[in-house]
């Protein structure tokens, strides 16, 4: 089923600057989408145009059916669309806890009951239980950020768009965060949009979405970018560590040029593989 | 200049009962003209540390020494006051995210803000010939920004000001804490290549990183940290090709390497991609050969 | 570090007494303190209330420490009171200290009177910092808003009064830790916020000021984002997660302070009134 739909949306910050330029995209409900770009690609406009917290200057932005443009769906879409930003410390509304992820529920009208048991899952489901009467303050970048997706869970959304959520953090933050958003996509089927410059947090995805100066450069599977070198440099991209020497050994014919090589694992099995051959 | 440091010992609460230790019996020399690089966990006392390094944190306990600058603020050290600006304008400290210390109406007025600060009685031309050097250090074209206002640059043009801003008073030692956080990939390259290339003369790069692989590309010595001690110093190679330091991922080469090893397959070379490929071409081709 | 100046405002989890009161009540009846305090006048109604104060600690379990600690911010206010107070009072007195021109005159009572204004203050500090140290911002802006909530009456907007005094406290910490780390930054380029004259040492504070109002800025709208996002639309049809019940702690406190009134009134009747 079709969940968004961008049909050749511009955006711009300032006039005749476009953040995005004619962009035309469509996710699916329950895919897991890695938006990748340099900063100022206009990657984080696109999240925000999902979510209606800004409007189209021209095109349709749709999110079930619904126009972001129309002021009475904006809440309904909002509901359906959760989104986790880049700084975890502003995105905080109450200082404990517990208080903020209620903030959401408490917006949309929830029932006390039900608040307490959305609370319950949101904790269960981000692992984050054992600071539910903590203040955030004291928590590392990576528990505050997952304590933020606990406060969009809690809204039950159908999407979760995270706009760079885990380039703030450590490398242990930002695995637990990963961890967490990985799960929720195939356990909940929750569609997963993740805007991110970290080309390792991609391998997971469905599908990779490249932007480049305001609009799509190219998309695919984690295979096909991945095998497009010199298009992602072009965009100012790296590839994953693994990825980047696997590729070169390929070129020298030592591993196998068809082969899979995307993770530190691969590329050692491949490895161990070629030396064993001989 | 030489960073000497002996038992350094530090705590917030020095004064507690059972004080606890942010920093604890840390011994470590960095010296001239060393790229040299820090890594541990957030909390580990790196930041801590570093903060040492141009006295914003008075020593407590042990000693450090900064060329022939004795940081022990006692007052037998009578030197201590009187040549503490001139330390901070030689050891140059570049935060976490830079970019949000920037203050003046003008490129210029942020950069010169340093050199003004150490050096009062510098002339104007004198005062814009280093500000303009600064700026143009860091890849700036001087005469597009020095006028702009900062908080007009993009985010990379903006934690380049800020470098300059510290570059500006020509510090021997650098250092810098996790330079290239938030960065995207290309500037993140962009940025290691300037620090490569500030490692001219005598000066020494310290910075502070979580990310190994980064460290090994980088540095030449590495020193790891944790619960505020110094638990390994040496080359990336000295560090990480021995037993699995614990609670630490180990960088992406090392681990190929030892998983290559237990298979008969023993490299000599460095923890750096270009190095590792050459030294895998190599020794499969001998092998090939044979 | 100003992060660990910062004590007050900042609440302290555990368990207590104290904790699991009403916010409504508490507030109400720090208010009622607060008047109690003046309506001390002598030595032995000090005693009444500070028995008051170290009563509500004890069944805090918050440490005496840090209600001690939300008195070393207003040091200074304090210590310009009580000056004031020693040269500038104007009652009666008996025995002069020290008399310079007309207005200027140190007296016994002038001494006396200082020394209780220091004492009220700090009761009043202290006391306030009980209350924002065993109530979570959420509980004292709600508590805030139901009882200002006649004022709805008259179209005040109480909702957002309290939403913007919570976010405020929200934020104190992580602006507080954000100001240390400027500071750093600026003292390592030369910066110096210690030394010279009052005027330049106020303008010294610019290089840390700006880019703190910069970044409250960038907060704030980052903030406005995630409250949109989160489908914040005003106080009209929102629920609320956490109820607030009167229970027979919030009696017991009552009780208490209805204890420590009489007390007061009666001691003041019954010893010679100081002031």
């Amino acid at each position: 089923m079709q969940a968004i739909k961008l049909d050749n949306v511009t955006f711009e910050y300032e006039e005749g600057i476009f953040a995005v330029n004619g962009i035309s995209l469509e996710i699916n409900q329950g895919e897991y989408i890695a938006v990748v770009g340099r900063n100022g690609s206009g990657k984080s406009t696109v999240a925000k145009l999902i979510n209606g917290l800004i409007s189209p200057k021209s095109g349709s932005v749709t999110v079930f059916g619904m126009d972001t443009k129309g002021k009475k769906d904006i809440f309904e879409i909002r509901k359906r669309v959760g989104m986790v930003f880049q700084n975890p410390d502003n995105q905080m509304v109450a200082t404990i806890v517990e208080d903020d992820i209620a903030f959401g529920p408490e917006n949309i009208g929830v029932q006390r009951e039900e608040i307490a048991r959305r609370i319950d899952f949101a904790l269960k489901a981000t692992n984050t239980e054992e600071f539910r009467h903590r203040p955030a303050s004291q928590l590392s970048g990576g528990q505050k950020q997952r304590v933020a997706i606990a406060g969009v869970l809690a809204i039950k959304p159908q999407i979760l768009i995270l706009d760079e959520a885990t380039s703030m953090l450590d490398p242990k933050g930002r695995a637990e965060v990963n961890e967490v958003i990985r799960r929720l996509n195939k356990e909940e089927g929750i569609t997963v949009i993740t805007v991110t410059h970290y080309m390792e947090e991609a391998f997971e995805a469905d599908k990779i979405i490249v932007m480049k100066g305001g609009d799509v450069a190219f998309a695919g599977t984690p295979e096909e970018v991945f095998s497009c070198e010199k298009e992602l440099e072009e965009c100012g991209l790296a590839l994953p560590r693994a990825t980047y020497i696997g590729n070169r050994l390929k070129e020298k014919n030592i591993i196998d040029k068809n082969a899979k090589c995307f993770t530190a694992k691969d590329l050692e099995v491949l490895l161990c593989e070629s030396f064993a051959k001989i | 200049m030489r960073i000497f440091c002996k038992n350094l010992s530090f705590s917030y609460s020095p004064k507690a009962k059972n004080p606890v230790y942010a920093v604890e019996n840390l011994s470590l020399t960095v010296e001239e003209g060393e790229f040299f690089g820090i890594i541990g966990h957030t909390g580990s006392g790196k930041s801590t540390f570093i903060q040492h390094l141009n006295a914003l944190i008075p020593l407590q306990e042990g000693q450090l020494f900064i060329g022939d600058f004795d940081l022990n603020p006692s007052k037998d050290n009578k030197e201590y006051k009187k040549r503490l600006k001139e330390l901070r304008s030689k050891v140059g400290m570049v935060f976490q995210y830079p970019e949000y210390q920037l203050f003046a109406e003008s490129v210029f007025e942020d950069v010169a803000f340093g050199l003004r600060n150490f050096f009062p009685t510098l002339s104007a031309e004198e005062v814009s010939k280093r500000v303009q050097y600064a700026i143009e250090l860091v890849g700036l074209n001087y005469f597009e920004v020095k006028d702009k206002s900062p908080f007009d640059l993009s985010g990379g043009q903006k934690r380049r000001v800020a470098i300059a801003g510290v570059l500006v008073t020509e510090p021997e030692v650098l250092v810098l804490d996790e330079p290239v956080a938030g960065l995207d990939p290309q500037g993140k390259k962009e940025l290691m290549d300037l620090l490569h290339s500030l490692m001219t003369g005598k000066r020494t790069i310290i910075i502070v990183s979580h990310d190994m692989d980064e460290v090994c590309e980088n540095c030449s010595r590495i020193a790891v940290m944790q619960r505020g001690k110094i638990i390994k110093t040496g080359t990336p190679e000295e560090v990480f090709n021995g037993e699995q330091i614990e609670n630490l991922s180990s960088p992406l080469i090392a681990n190929l390497k030892k998983s290559l090893e237990a298979n008969g397959v023993d490299l000599n070379c460095k923890l750096t991609a270009d190095d590792f490929i050459n030294a895998v071409s190599e020794e499969y081709l001998k092998r090939t050969n044979k | 570090m100003l992060k660990n100046n910062l004590s007050f405002g900042q609440y302290y989890q555990t368990k207590s007494f104290i904790h699991s009161m009403d916010a409504r009540i508490k507030i109400l009846l720090l208010i009622a303190y607060f008047i109690t305090i003046f309506l001390v006048k002598n030595f032995w109604g000090f005693l009444a209330c500070g028995a008051f104060l170290v009563l509500s600690v004890a069944f805090s379990k918050v440490p005496p420490l840090s209600v001690l600690k939300s008195l070393k911010g207003i040091i200074f206010l304090i210590l310009f009171t009580v000056l004031l107070n020693v040269f500038f009072y104007g009652g009666e007195y008996e025995v002069v200290y020290f008399k310079l021109g007309n207005f200027l005159l140190v007296s016994d009572a002038s001494l006396k009177f200082a020394g209780f204004m220091a004492l009220r203050l700090s009761m009043l500090i202290a006391g306030s910092s009980v209350l924002t140290l065993t109530t979570t911002p959420v509980e004292l802006t709600d508590g805030i808003e139901s009882l200002l909530y006649p004022l709805k009456l008259i179209k005040f907007p109480v909702h957002e009064l309290a939403l913007i005094m919570s976010i405020a406290l929200r934020f104190i910490p992580t602006l507080a830790e954000e100001a240390d780390r400027i500071m750093c930054a600026q003292k390592a380029r030369g910066g110096d916020f210690e030394s010279g004259s009052f005027i330049s040492r106020v303008k010294a504070m610019i290089p840390i000021l700006i880019p703190l109002l910069v970044s409250s800025f960038r907060r704030a709208e980052e903030l406005g984002d995630a409250m949109d996002a989160r489908c914040y639309s005003g106080s009209k049809g929102r629920t609320r997660y956490k109820k607030m019940k009167l229970s027979y702690r919030d009696l017991v406190g009552a009780l208490v302070y209805g204890a420590l009134l009489t007390a007061v009134i009666l001691l003041n009747a019954t010893f010679i009134n100081v002031i």
